[in-house]
């Protein structure tokens, strides 16, 4: 029983980090309909440059800063310059596919390159562990949830309470319906990859906070269980990645108590084959439209 | 020397397209085309199934490639302008599919159509479209996909008209909608849209019905005018009636007996 307590509290942790990652994955897709595979590989990219920070004597908010920049930077770029010129040439949904596994192997081999293919630790305090109700969190797990809600508070009042949330909402919905309403839609498509950026930059950050090392491979492998919830939740609904995040997070971690941690990705894909069976369409998504990509 | 019917005089011009070439890539769908639409005025483009119609409303909104030509909307370039250029300069675009956010309700569609106004102008201005369109004030919280096909379209034209635009381009709005309803927009509608200040450019497949309600019209035909004049006289031409008529009878593909 008190395994399965502590397992829960594991499950919270991954819960955070994957939602972090899995809203910012499921924006690019819901925005775009780019599935950009290349996000875990953003991810890790981040995690080097908050190592860099905190090596250099960074506090973990500036590594957790760098990380956001870099990771905004970094998404913005890729769509910008490489993304987009593919679409405006008439690439659609699977080719774009295989443009991202493409960009994915050049910054996984890139970041190898750069940092050799050790394995690094972001260089932070140690802090106390607090207990609660039989779940054990560090200081800095309990920081990684905290910021996992404040992330989450934050894209949920930007989609629903501000104009560029509803321009944003109708560009994915409908992007040359939104154009007609006088979205500037390039626009808003350059400000998602900002935002979803800055969240993939975090959540690689966070996600190396909670590991004792990481390597060039560690955000490209966490991208299975990224997907993972952003299908789940329906991909492109942001509220629906949460609620996926969450369903994964903790059945992984809680079988990883119980059967062996080696099949964490196994239960992942496990649980999305199985709601997939149930509800091709995902939890979250009302509607199952044919969308083309955004050019 | 008299003449039998004297061409009656345009208004001011508001929408003027010359040498207009609209394609998709490869050759212009839509070639050489010249077309004005005058202030205060309907104008219908008529012509067969396939004849470029859309194409050459996608061309005048930047949602195809334009090749050759210019487009002036009251004096300003607007030639190969995207959508949300061409909203602010007065020009509102109803598309013949995909006109409504479907998983909106009325009142968020309509919102969303006054997205550039100021958010203190949007409820009042929704108020006043919805008085253009009394059938749709009791469904403001009716999702979009719940409304009947005439009552998507008078969303959809509403959701433009939150911008108050000088110039609609209508691609056929009236198709999927029964006879009556049909008849309804054409015959009550637009011409109440007109005395309110806006003018129209009516793509149309019901080519009589298009015609008895416009000032002129053009008809399509493979992609270029084939011929223009005051709808009036268009209607008394006898190869105009037949054409239609004649297209309308053939069937597309030749009848086969079942076996
Ligand atoms: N997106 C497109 N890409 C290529 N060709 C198209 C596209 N849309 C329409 N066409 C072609 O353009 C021609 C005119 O189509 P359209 O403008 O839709 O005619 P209409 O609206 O008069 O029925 C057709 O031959 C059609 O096949
Ligand atoms: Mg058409």
């Amino acid at each position: 029983m008190s395994l399965f307590v502590l397992s829960i509290g594991f499950g919270l942790i991954t819960a955070s980090i994957l939602a972090i990652a899995s809203v910012g994955f499921t924006l690019q897709f819901g925005v775009t309909n780019i599935l950009n595979l290349a996000y875990g590989d953003v991810m890790t990219g981040a995690a080097f440059i908050a190592y860099l920070v905190t090596r250099a004597g960074g506090s973990l908010w500036a590594a957790l800063l760098a990380g956001a920049i870099t990771g905004s930077l970094a998404s913005y770029v890729l769509n910008r310059f490489l993304y987009t010129p593919f679409v405006r040439h008439g690439t659609r949904l699977f080719g774009m596919i295989i443009v991202t596994i493409s960009v994915s192997l050049v910054l996984q081999n890139g970041l190898q390159a750069i940092f050799g293919a050790s394995f690094f630790s972001l260089v932070l305090p140690r802090t106390a562990s607090y207990g609660f109700a039989g779940m054990i969190f560090t200081g800095q797990q309990l920081l990684i949830m905290g910021i996992a809600v404040v992330a989450m508070a934050v894209v949920h009042s930007l989609l629903s309470y501000t104009r560029l949330g509803r321009a944003m909402r109708a560009t994915a919905a409908d992007p040359e319906l939104a154009r007609g309403c006088g979205v500037a839609t390039d626009r808003v498509v350059g400000v998602a990859w900002l935002m979803s950026g800055a969240l993939c930059g975090i959540a690689g950050v966070t996600l190396v906070m909670n590991v004792t090392s990481f390597s060039s491979t560690t955000g490209g492998s966490f991208l299975i269980p990224v997907v993972a919830a952003a299908v789940l939740g329906g991909v492109g609904h942001p509220y629906g990645a949460m609620i996926g995040a969450l369903v994964i997070g903790l059945a992984s971690e809680v079988s990883a108590a119980f059967v062996n941690p080696a099949y964490k990705e196994v239960v992942a894909f496990g649980v999305l084959v199985v709601v997939l069976l149930v509800r091709p369409q995902g939890i979250f998504a009302e509607i199952a439209t044919q969308k083309e990509v955004v050019a | 020397m008299p003449t039998s019917s004297a061409s009656p005089v345009r208004p001011e011009t508001l929408l003027e397209v010359r040498g207009f070439g609209v394609g998709y890539g490869g050759a212009p769908i839509v070639d050489d085309l010249d077309l004005t639409v005058g202030n205060g005025e309907i104008v219908a483009v008529i012509g067969p199934n396939g004849s470029g119609k859309s194409t050459l409303l996608k061309g005048l909104t930047g949602r195809a490639q334009v090749v050759h030509g210019s487009v002036l909307l009251a004096g300003a370039d607007v030639t190969s302008h995207r959508e949300d250029k061409l909203c602010r300069l007065g020009l509102g675009f109803v598309p013949q599919h995909k006109d409504v956010f479907p998983t909106l309700t009325v009142e968020d569609n309509l919102k969303m159509g006054g997205y550039l106004l100021a958010r203190s102008k949007i409820g009042r201005r929704v108020d006043e479209v919805l008085e253009v369109f009394p059938a749709l004030a009791p469904m403001r919280q009716r999702t979009a996909v719940r409304l009947s096909g005439g009552e998507r379209k008078m969303l959809a034209i509403g959701r433009v008209l939150m911008l108050e635009p000088k110039l609609l381009l209508l691609d056929e709005p009236t198709a999927g909608l029964s006879p009556e309803l049909a008849r309804h927009l054409l015959h009550d509608q637009l011409p109440a849209l007109v005395s309110r200040g806006v003018s129209i450019l009516l793509v149309e497949q019901k080519a009589l019905d298009a015609l008895t309600v416009s000032d002129w019209g053009y008809v399509l035909v493979g992609g270029g005018v084939q011929i223009s004049g005051p709808a009036r006289d268009l209607l008394e031409r006898p190869d105009i009636r037949e054409v239609f008529l004649g297209s309308a009878a053939r069937p597309a593909v030749p009848a086969r007996a079942n076996p």
